[in-house]
């Protein structure tokens, strides 16, 4: 294995040891340019406000760079996306508060303050959040306006909350808040807050955040064609539009919006490019002119002419994200797309006319990963308890796989994209390999043995993947080309607005008001009273038991395709994307853009969560209530509510005693099967608001221990306040005895056509699993075997000695964590403390 | 025909090649002290008691058919009963301590049994957490087969298959045959992980009815061997080199045990004896683990090696290049 370049070295340490900032330049700009341009069609105003960031934003170069482009004026940062909301309610929230926080931000007390008197008044009301939250108050899915009425139900429902939780709970949620001194304000404000919770959830079980983005950005189109050709794709559509067709005006504005755009973006580049002139006449080095020179050379050059040079095409393709970013503001989880594919005509042109070698190459996609982890976000405390807060934006890279016509397209490319990866120890939170039956072996095998020394890598299998996108309705050429977008979501290549993010059901959460007539968890204010399904008492046979739980579900995801409509129309009105759009296929086609379905694909996904929990909760009934006939329905929501209390026999029963999804029981797995089935035709009703459908995925990043915070305990035998269970993996409530076959198999049994915009599967492997040459071999095996099978998705683990040590702290998190013993394998919580100590000790014998 | 089963471990990887299930067969006729399956050595069924399960609910006790339950368990958990009712075992009996031999098995039963349990699993049944198990299952070939031929796609995705283990496999020799020749009748790969003591007529049929052989070397000095395991050596020698002078895959694994076989002159005559051989196969070294510590209380069963220090990482490769110098390599 190659050793890390020097210059990498120091990038990554700058990026792993620099401070995290809050930076208002986007939001200031951004506020100017809305206040400015009110009344003005909408695509209009949100080009003049990127326009008017890119023009005026301080731009700088780094030591050591050799892609230059930021989205802010600070390193570690992210372009706040205050139009939207979220990020103007959080920042608000925890505004004195952020050097508290688990990972403190620093804000400078002139953004501080350009925030309070200028950044936050502007947008009061007028946030895509507001419009969101009016329109679902027009559909009645929320209580309008926090009247006295509804003060004093939200005081009654705190206090019922608060019981319903548990006082660990509440603590854990407070976050950062605790830490900080209780003043009048910050209570009003914590008061003010509790009702903004009702415009994320519109039930106690749906998540509806202000969030659209999440697609592949088409940055593929700038290294193909280059910006300019676009314009010139946008005036020729212009000419074509006839003065007396329909919305006439709006398209124009649209094309007007998309050019204005594009040559913003060309001109911020430009921008680097005088600077680096700039620089270079202060440097007398050779080798900084070189680099410096090179930078302008670039940036004059892309992203509005195609590139001529691999690392020209490098460039292009990270100032089009940073653009994009700035764009889209915070959290856009734009994915990069395949970039093995679109830049291997460079890379391989450079290679034969001997002008880049293979060194170069592997650092410049060093230096291009560390650019993609470079991004931080101040997500609320609460969020920090599961998510990752330095390059939360997910920019997805995605390799290997098959080439839209059909054949193999992992190239050279591919496996330095691998080795660079490894070379790093992993600096993107994810890179995707595409596997399908034909892939080369040595490539499969090669990805396996990068988690000798780095996580991070998801398999995924074409075979599988390709049919569920041609069910629905991409082409074969198109459906071939996906890419991956965020956590898992599987989407065509800069031609889909697929919305994978911020729609989501907890599946553990629709069973718990099911349970209770829709009474618990109890709503927060401003949340209409449940949807009554029915009295459990009642219930004679698991069949009943479970159409209640399917017309509570019907009910969830009515109300939430209505409460993603209202988002959409919000988005629709306020902050259409078009530059996001310029890039994505059909957009200039039909001059419309993506929020108001211009793209080539338009979907809704809603996201799925704690199938695992959800599945073993009715097995376990099933068995305990109506097959044993062990206790009555209405006894067992006693005790779940009690949390167990005093119950311990029965809940440990539970956990040891019920079929459970995913550790070869054939029963549970078809109970996950028939879940999968229900959630797939509830969505199948419904379209989205710009005509597409909506499609299932399941997976959870962090957010299955949040939901496990809210919920009180779960038949499964889950108490309060602990996770549910992630993705598709099965619960951490019990040690599989099926082993690593036995998830493989469950989630292979699920039918991808269902769940066609992805399934999460996260498994855990202890190193020594792969230390040995026949172990990798072995686990290359499980991983095509799991695909053959009809698996679609595999996020692998391979852990350290200081991850056992966390599992020692917190068993409870790791019980999922194989470790080889001595001739066989264990789990590791399992093994007594001795043992572990024994294995810890022992681990180092591998390396 | 039976066997009896006290572990089915899914998804191993180093007992052979590719994705393995381990059948552990319980009983063995050797009786080494740092044994990590202490509940491998009774050829009778166990019930296993972990006290730090136990809720005291009393359950085991009520389902107990002879009133027995509440007796298995160290004198120092309180379950909630009151104490027990009949006499914790004399010290010594039936109990295994470093500097005495009198072990569980050599005495014939264990002490369960001697204190009138006949394991027949009603307390294990009615435990709600799992703090009482039957460690001793009986099946018939067909049902072990059955169970394991469920992971039939992950075997021949990795060339894996199932290793027979224990215990001593070969003391229940028709049951394995058996097994293997169903299994190895759909395809599956098929290999025993022996200590090698067995009748040495034993040796064709396990050669012509398995795919591999983990053969398991603790030492070829018949005092030292003596010493450890009651037993002699001399069949465990012949039957090695009967297996190694067939054109089976043999791996041979070499566990490093402080103060057995770790010094010089051990691994000097073990490599001595391996040059000798018909064949060198590849040769593992595996240092010792503490691995029954947590069983002790489990089983009720004193561990001499509880107090063993592990092997390091050094004294590995001190034994590695030692068995290098004498032309022995291994993995
Ligand atoms: S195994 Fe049977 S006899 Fe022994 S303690 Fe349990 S219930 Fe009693
Ligand atoms: S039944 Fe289990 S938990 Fe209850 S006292 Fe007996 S061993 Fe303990």
């Amino acid at each position: 294995m190659e050793r890390l370049n020097p210059r990498i070295a120091r990038m990554k340490k700058r990026l792993l040891s620099a401070p995290y900032e809050i930076c208002m330049a986007r939001a200031l700009h951004f506020t100017r340019a809305y206040r400015e341009t009110e009344g003005m069609d909408p695509n209009l105003r949100n080009a003049a406000a990127l326009k008017r960031t890119l023009e005026r934003q301080r731009v700088f170069i780094l030591p050591d760079e050799r892609l230059a482009g930021n989205a802010t004026e600070k390193f570690l940062s992210c372009p706040l996306s205050v139009e939207r909301g979220d990020f103007l309610r959080t920042l608000e929230l925890e505004l004195d508060v952020l050097h508290l926080k688990q990972r403190p931000f620093a804000i400078s007390d002139d953004d501080r303050r350009a925030f309070v008197q200028e950044v936050l008044p502007y947008w009061d009301g007028r946030t895509v959040r507001d419009e969101k939250a009016r329109e679902w108050e027009r559909r009645g899915l929320i209580r309008t306006a926090p009247g006295l009425k509804i003060a004093v139900d939200g005081v009654v429902d705190a206090a019922r909350y608060a019981r319903y939780v548990g006082r660990t709970g509440l603590k854990t949620m407070a976050g950062a808040i605790r830490r900080a001194p209780l003043t009048i304000d910050r209570l009003k404000t914590i008061h003010r807050l509790r009702f903004e919770l009702a415009r994320n959830n519109p039930t106690p079980a749906a998540f509806c955040f202000d969030v659209q983005g999440h697609l592949s950005l088409g940055v593929d189109k700038v290294v193909a064609r280059g910006m300019r050709a676009l314009i010139g794709d946008a005036r020729k559509r212009m000419e074509q539009l006839l003065p007396a067709g329909p919305d006439v005006s709006g398209k124009r504005n649209f094309l007007e919006a998309v050019i204005l755009s594009l040559e913003a973006a060309i001109d911020f580049a430009a921008r680097h490019a005088d600077l680096a002139d700039e620089l270079v006449k202060k440097e007398t080095a050779g080798a900084e002119r070189r680099r410096l020179g090179l930078i302008a050379e670039h940036l004059r050059r892309v992203p509005g002419g195609r590139p001529r040079t691999f690392h020209e095409a490098l460039q292009a393709v990270w100032i089009a994200l940073v653009v994009g970013q700035i764009q889209y503001g915070t959290h856009e989880v734009f994915a990069v797309g395949r970039c093995d594919q679109y830049l291997y005509p460079f890379f391989k042109r450079d290679i034969e006319r001997g002008i880049l070698s293979r060194a170069e190459a592997l650092a410049l996609l060093q230096e291009f990963y560390l650019k993609l982890s470079t991004s931080v976000e101040p997500i609320p405390e609460v969020g920090m308890e599961t998510n990752a807060v330095l390059g939360n934006s997910q920019r997805c890279v995605t390799i290997g796989g098959l080439a839209p016509d059909g054949r193999d397209g992992t190239n050279e490319l591919s496996h330095l994209m691998l080795e660079a990866h490894d070379v790093m120890k992993g600096a993107i939170n994810q890179l995707s390999v595409r596997l399908h039956s034909g892939s080369p072996p040595a490539f499969a095998r090669r990805s396996a043995e990068v988690f000798r020394r780095a996580n991070g890598i998801a398999f995924y299998n074409d075979d599988v993947i390709v049919k569920a996108l041609l069910s629905d309705g991409y082409s074969a050429r198109d459906a071939r080309d996906y890419c991956v977008v965020g956590c898992i979501e599987t989407s065509g290549q800069s031609d889909t607005h697929g919305c994978p993010g911020g729609h989501e059901i907890v599946l553990p959460a629709v069973l718990s008001l099911a349970l209770t007539r829709g009474r618990l968890p109890p709503p927060a204010p401003g949340q209409m009273k449940g949807h009554d399904s029915g009295d459990p008492a009642a219930w004679r046979t698991f069949e009943d038991l479970a159409a209640a739980f399917r017309d509570q579900l019907s009910h969830q995801v009515s109300v939430l395709v209505s409460a993603t409509a209202g988002k959409d129309l919000a988005y629709r009105r306020m902050l259409p994307a078009p530059y996001v759009s310029a890039l994505m296929d059909g957009c200039i086609r039909s001059a419309t853009d993506i929020t108001a379905g211009g793209a080539k694909y338009d979907f809704t996904s809603i996201d799925v969560r704690g199938l695992a929990t959800h599945c073993d909760s009715l097995m376990a009934i099933k068995l305990f209530v109506y097959d044993r006939r062990a206790l009555s329905l209405p006894d067992l929501i006693k005790v779940l509510l009690l949390n167990f209390d005093g119950s311990e026999a029965l809940r440990l029963r539970l956990v040891r005693e019920a079929p459970k999804y995913g550790n070869g029981n054939a029963e549970a797995d078809a109970m996950a099967f028939s879940v999968v089935d229900w959630v797939n035709a509830e969505a199948e009703k419904h379209r989205n608001a710009r005509g597409g459908r909506f499609r299932v995925c399941f997976y959870s990043y962090g957010n299955h221990v949040i939901d496990g915070l809210m919920l009180s305990a779960t038949p499964d035998g889950r108490r309060r306040g602990e996770p549910i269970s992630n993705g598709v993996s099965p619960s951490n409530l019990f040690v599989p005895a099926a082993g690593p076959a036995g998830p493989m198999r469950a989630v292979a049994n699920l039918p991808p056509e269902k769940v066609s915009s992805g399934v999460s599967l996260n498994m855990r492997f202890h190193p020594s699993f792969i230390e040995t040459e026949r172990g990798l071999d072995t686990y290359t095996g499980l991983i095509r075997t799991y695909f053959s099978m009809g698996g679609m998705h595999l996020q692998p683990n391979v852990v350290s000695t200081e991850v056992l040590r966390d599992a020692q702290a917190h068993p409870d998190r790791h019980k999922d964590l194989v470790v080889k013993v001595s001739g066989y394998s264990a789990y590791f919580c399992d093994l007594g403390r001795s043992i572990q100590e024994d294995i810890i000790a022992r681990a180092e014998f591998g390396a | 025909m039976n066997g009896l089963i006290f572990d089915v471990s899914r998804g191993c990887v180093d007992d052979g090649p590719g994705y393995r299930t381990v059948v552990f067969l319980k009983g063995c006729a050797l009786d080494c002290p740092w044994c990590h399956n202490p509940e491998g050595k009774s050829f009778q069924p166990e019930i296993a008691f972990d006290p730090a399960k136990c809720l005291s609910c009393g359950a085991c006790q009520a389902a107990c058919p002879r009133q027995r339950a509440h007796d298995l368990r160290p004198p120092t958990h309180d379950m909630g009963l009151g104490p027990r009712d009949s006499k914790p075992p004399a010290p010594g009996y039936g109990l295994r301590t470093p500097d005495s031999v009198v072990s569980r098995r050599s005495s014939g039963v264990s002490h369960q049994w001697r204190l009138g349990c006949t394991a027949c699993g009603k307390c294990a049944v009615a435990c709600p957490s799992g703090a009482r198990r039957l460690a001793g299952e009986e099946y018939t070939v067909g049902a072990l087969v059955d169970e394991v031929t469920a992971d039939l796609p992950f075997f021949s995705g990795t060339g894996g298959g199932v290793t027979f283990s224990g215990g001593e496999p070969m003391a229940r020799p028709d049951f394995v045959f058996e097994c293997a020749k169903m299994l190895r009748a759909r395809g599956i790969h098929v290999a025993v992980e022996t200590a090698g003591f067995w009748p040495v007529q034993l040796v064709r049929k396990l050669v012509d009815g398995v795919d591999l052989i983990l053969f398991d070397i603790k030492h070829v000095d018949a005092r030292a061997f003596r010493k450890a395991t009651g037993k002699d050596v001399s069949p465990v020698l012949k039957n090695l080199e009967t297996t190694l002078a067939s054109d089976l895959p043999v791996e041979l694994r070499l566990t490093l045990i402080p103060g057995f076989n770790d010094s010089a002159a051990d691994l000097k005559a073990i490599a001595k004896f391996l040059k000798c051989m018909p064949r060198m196969p590849p040769v593992t070294l595996q240092p010792f683990h503490r691995l029954a510590v947590s069983k002790q209380a489990i089983f009720d069963c004193a561990y001499p090696y509880a107090g063993a220090r592990p092997v390091t990482r050094k004294e590995l490769g001190t034994a590695r290049r030692t068995l290098a110098r004498e032309g022995i390599k291994t993995a």
